[in-house]
């Protein structure tokens, strides 16, 4: 496993914006599991589905349509009697949209900024697909080295006002601006 | 010491040691338990916080297949020793996960004791168990704390044993004193209480104790020596109860009826002649009994026996078959609940009070001096007697019998001799009669006979004809030889009386008829003769009445003729009473009244005072030459005033007292010598003479006469009257009056009554006459006539009244 995403993250630093399927596997996996950390999730859902959406770009939406086939079939029965809605929205069409979780495909800072803000608006929790969009603001992300680890933006998490739970804390390592820059 | 199984120290000690151990082990359990709960408690808390703290954190990694972080997260606990191994199941593993500090395998970690526990893991995002979390804890925590424990608690528990060692100690040096104690208290001997010492040198209770075994051994002793005190007076009244039971010749018996056991006082044995270590059966006791009381006692007995009652028997037993006692006993019955039967009785042997007895019926129903039924026993006989002639329609007769003069003989031979006579009288008597009739002795010389079944009066006239005759003849009693006679006087049932006293009264009537008839006579009881008792009856209380009106007795005087010139020499008074319907009454029937109604002193002292009286009367006339002689009889000798009522009257009437001559008799003066001679010396003291009556018929010995302070001598009319025909009656007074001038005596003869009486009396050289030849007593006024009389006209031989 370690040695799978030591490759992945070979090839994440030689094709530069490039998206890793292995890794949007994960994010599919961990995706739905995460927007349940949201101690509110259940007033958040759409219509009693789990909802999630995914922002991307141009460049990266074949990724996208993959991460939400991935989540579909991960848990095609949904998540704790939960049907799971994934929505695509790109940055270019920003608009409000309620869900669970926002995932954030790689985009430039502009964009994901905005989204961000649409993010802290709706009290949602954003996970990025780059551990660098913890720098703008996104709360959660995902640290792949010797070990995967989800990495936690607290100070996002404040600002955005979402409840998370203790156990993703626990298991989480807390973002540090100044360490991950 | 040694221990015993069933001493208070063994017992206490076990108690202790079997409490203590019971305590320490209820302890040592519980304490045990309830901390080994506590910390494995503590631990299993321990493992829980560690599981919630691990759990969601390895079961979040899990479900987001984050491997390496629970490898990180197992490994930051195993870095806790206490935790040896971490387990993780789950269906997203393939094969499980364990983290361990040891290496060896949960099984043997099991086996080792330590602590396991599992948990599911629950996804925290899904809350889906997506496995199993297993947990081992070690237990070296635990067995380290339980090593502590047992260590303190070792340590308490030797501490504990030590303390508990410490209380046996004690109490056994304590209870060891208890021991010391007991042993003392065993080798209590009570006969030597003063042996008994405690010594214990402790301040304990036990001290208390020994000190108060101390105390109460020597009140023990007190009280010891009080008993034995108590015992040795029980032991002396014992003595003394029996020395008096042997004096009071009282025995006692208990009987138990039910056992058949009997039990004898030793009086008892005493009583019964009979060895105190004899045993004898109820049977062998009642045999003593007499057969004429046997069944008699039996059939008491047997009913008190029956009834649980009392008895009360007089019986005789036999002792030896021949000695016959009389025994009383008195006894009860007691009849207890428990179906014993015991007879208590006390018995006294009363021979001697039946003896008594029979000497006092004999006393009280026989005469003592005779042998002959007394008045008692006569009257019983006459009442049966009675009975019998009512019920067969016969007669009786009652023999009244006095004997004739009998005093005289008394009075001259003494009553020796009279008693000897009585019982000659009453065996000559006894065989003029038959067996049938009763001869009783009425008193004095007084004999009554009841003759039974008599046929007629004629009979009964025969019998006392047959009594006269054989008295009047010459018997020889003692050493003398007397000439005896009887009166006897009859009465007849029913003729003359239904009752005994009746008849008795009426033969005694007849009996004075016969006397005053010449005595020496028998007589038939009439009605005519009146009631003799009745009379006397009648008699002494008139008699009574005239010495207290004094006006009744009179004084008479019998001259006295001087032998020489004839003159008056002085006179005899002679008491006379006039009664006021019987008229004159003569001494000899009413001094005897006197004498035994004890009027005598009275009636004496009357004459003496009107003698005195008289005699002033007779100086004041001119007569004071005149001697009066005044009898004394022997019941005014016992008068302790008679000297001094004398010399009273003598200063009262200014007499003379050579005036006064006393008369007393022969019988008088020898009755009580030595109290006459000094009445008779304190009467010469006052200057009156004494003179010896009726000289020679009484038993005066010559010794007396000289050492008596008399004057005169006078010759007893008896001898006076026979000096004419009988020389020896003139020898005698002769005798007589020669004794008494060589004496120094004047002589005076009585009974003279004839002018030869007068004439041997002058040659005889007799001093002075007195007899009817001159003059009979007379009234005092008669006598003063007489001496005027006499003194004019001088009649010289004889003085005619």
């Amino acid at each position: 496993m370690k040695k799978i995403l030591l490759l992945l993250l070979f090839y994440s630093h030689i094709f530069a914006l490039s998206i890793d399927e292995s890794l949007l596997n994960i994010h599919a996996t961990l995706l739905p599991k995460l927007a349940l950390m949201d101690s509110n999730y259940k007033e958040k859902l759409n219509e009693g589905s789990l909802s999630i959406v995914v922002f991307y770009s141009r460049m990266n939406h074949a990724s996208a349509k993959l991460l939400r086939k991935n989540i579909l079939t991960k848990y095609a029965n949904g998540i704790k009697n939960h049907p799971i809605k994934v929505t695509l929205l790109s940055y270019h069409h920003l608009r409000h949209t309620k869900g669970n979780i926002y995932y954030l495909m790689p985009a430039d800072t502009k964009k994901i900024k905005e989204v961000l803000i649409l993010a802290q608006k709706e009290k949602i929790l954003t996970f990025s697909y780059l551990k660098d969009d913890l720098a703008q603001g996104s709360m959660i992300a995902l640290s792949i080295g010797a070990k995967v680890k989800p990495i936690l933006n607290l100070t996002a998490v404040k600002e955005c006002k979402v409840s998370i739970r203790d156990v993703l804390l626990k298991i989480s390592t807390i973002y540090n601006n100044e360490e991950v820059n | 010491m040694k221990l015993s199984f069933h001493s208070i120290i063994f017992k206490t000690l076990l108690s202790l040691f079997l409490s203590s151990s019971l305590f320490i082990g209820f302890i040592g359990f519980t304490t045990k338990e309830s901390f080994s709960k506590a910390f494995i408690s503590l631990i299993h808390e321990d493992i829980s916080s560690i599981k919630s703290n691990i759990a969601p954190s390895i079961a979040l990694n899990l479900s987001y297949n984050f491997i390496d972080s629970i490898d990180d997260i197992s490994h930051a606990q195993l870095t806790n020793e206490k935790i040896l191994l971490i387990r993780i199941e789950s269906k997203f593993l393939q094969k499980s996960m364990q983290f361990s500090n040891v290496p060896v395998e949960l099984e043997q970690l099991s086996r080792d004791g330590h602590f396991i526990s599992s948990s599911q893991l629950i996804d925290p995002a899904t809350n889906e168990n997506i496995g199993q979390l297993t947990l081992v804890y070690s237990n070296k925590s635990y067995k380290d704390y339980m090593k502590k424990f047992y260590e303190w608690f070792s340590l308490g528990l030797l501490l504990f044993v030590s303390s508990m060692f410490g209380v046996g100690y004690f109490l056994y040096s304590s209870l060891k004193s208890l021991n010391i104690l007991a042993l003392s208290f065993n080798n209590f001997d009570p006969s030597h209480p003063k042996e008994f010492t405690i010594k214990l040198h402790t301040k304990d209770e036990v001290s208390i104790i020994s000190q108060s075994a101390n105390n109460m051994t020597k009140r023990l002793i007190d009280y010891i020596s009080k008993i034995e005190n108590l015992s040795e007076l029980i032991k002396h009244k014992e003595a003394h109860l029996k020395d008096a039971q042997r004096m009071a010749k009282v025995g006692s018996f208990d009987y138990d009826v039910v056992n058949n056991t009997l039990h004898l006082s030793d009086e008892y044995y005493r009583i019964l002649g009979i060895k105190l270590s004899t045993t004898l059966s109820w049977k062998e006791f009642l045999k003593f009994i007499s057969l004429n009381d046997y069944q008699h006692i039996l059939h008491n007995i047997e009913y008190a026996i029956k009834n649980g009652s009392r008895f009360n028997v007089t019986y005789s037993i036999l002792i030896k078959g021949k000695e016959e006692r009389y025994i009383q006993t008195k006894g009860k019955v007691r009849k207890k609940e428990d179906g014993s039967v015991k007879l208590t009785a006390v018995s006294l042997d009363i021979t001697n009070d039946v003896e008594n007895q029979k000497t006092i019926d004999k006393l009280a129903y026989y005469d003592a001096l005779t042998g002959l039924a007394n008045r008692t026993l006569l009257k019983d006989r006459m009442y049966k007697a009675i009975q019998n002639a009512k019920r067969n329609n016969e007669q009786l007769a009652v023999l009244f019998l006095d004997l004739d003069h009998f005093k005289l003989i008394n009075d001259t031979l003494g009553h020796s001799v009279g008693d000897e006579l009585l019982i000659f009288v009453s065996q000559l008597l006894h065989k003029q009669i038959r067996e049938s009739d009763t001869l009783s002795r009425f008193g004095g010389d007084e004999f009554v006979i009841l003759i039974s079944s008599i046929k007629d009066k004629i009979a009964a006239e025969e019998v006392a004809k047959k009594i006269v005759d054989v008295l009047q003849q010459k018997h020889d009693i003692a050493t003398h030889q007397l000439y005896i006679t009887s009166s006897v006087g009859i009465s007849l049932y029913p003729k003359d009386g239904i009752t005994a006293d009746e008849l008795i009264r009426n033969a005694d009537t007849a009996m004075y008829e016969a006397k005053n008839d010449g005595r020496n006579k028998y007589k038939i009881y009439s009605q005519n003769m009146g009631n003799f008792i009745d009379k006397q009856l009648n008699l002494e209380q008139d008699l009574m009445e005239a010495v207290k009106s004094v006006h009744q007795i009179e004084v008479y005087y019998q001259a006295k003729i001087n032998t020489k010139n004839k003159e008056i020499y002085g006179a005899e008074a002679l008491v006379r009473w006039r009664h006021p319907t019987k008229g004159l009454i003569f001494p000899d029937q009413f001094i005897y009244i006197a004498e035994s109604t004890g009027l005598m002193i009275e009636m004496g002292n009357l004459i003496i005072e009107q003698s005195i009286q008289h005699i002033k009367e007779f100086n004041k006339l001119g007569f004071s030459h005149l001697k009066i002689a005044i009898n004394l009889s022997a019941r005014q000798f016992q008068d302790s005033n008679l000297v001094s009522f004398i010399s009273i009257m003598l200063n009262k009437y200014q007499i003379n007292p050579s005036q006064i001559e006393f008369e007393i008799t022969e019988s008088v003066s020898m009755s009580n010598m030595n109290n006459t001679l000094r009445i008779l010396q304190e009467l010469k003291a006052l200057g009156t003479s004494i003179a010896i009556d009726d000289f020679g018929t009484g038993h005066s010995s010559l010794a007396y006469l000289k050492k008596f302070p008399i004057n005169i001598l006078k010759v007893d009319q008896s001898f006076v009257f026979g000096i004419i025909d009988n020389e020896d009656d003139k020898i005698l007074t002769q005798t007589v009056i020669s004794m008494a001038h060589s004496l120094g005596l004047k002589t005076v003869a009585e009974g003279v009554e004839t002018k030869e009486h007068v004439e041997i009396l002058e040659k005889l050289g007799c001093d002075y006459l007195q007899g009817y030849f001159y003059s009979k007593p007379i009234a005092k006024k008669d006598f003063i006539d007489l001496l005027q009389k006499y003194k004019t006209d001088i009649i010289p031989l004889k003085i005619n009244n």
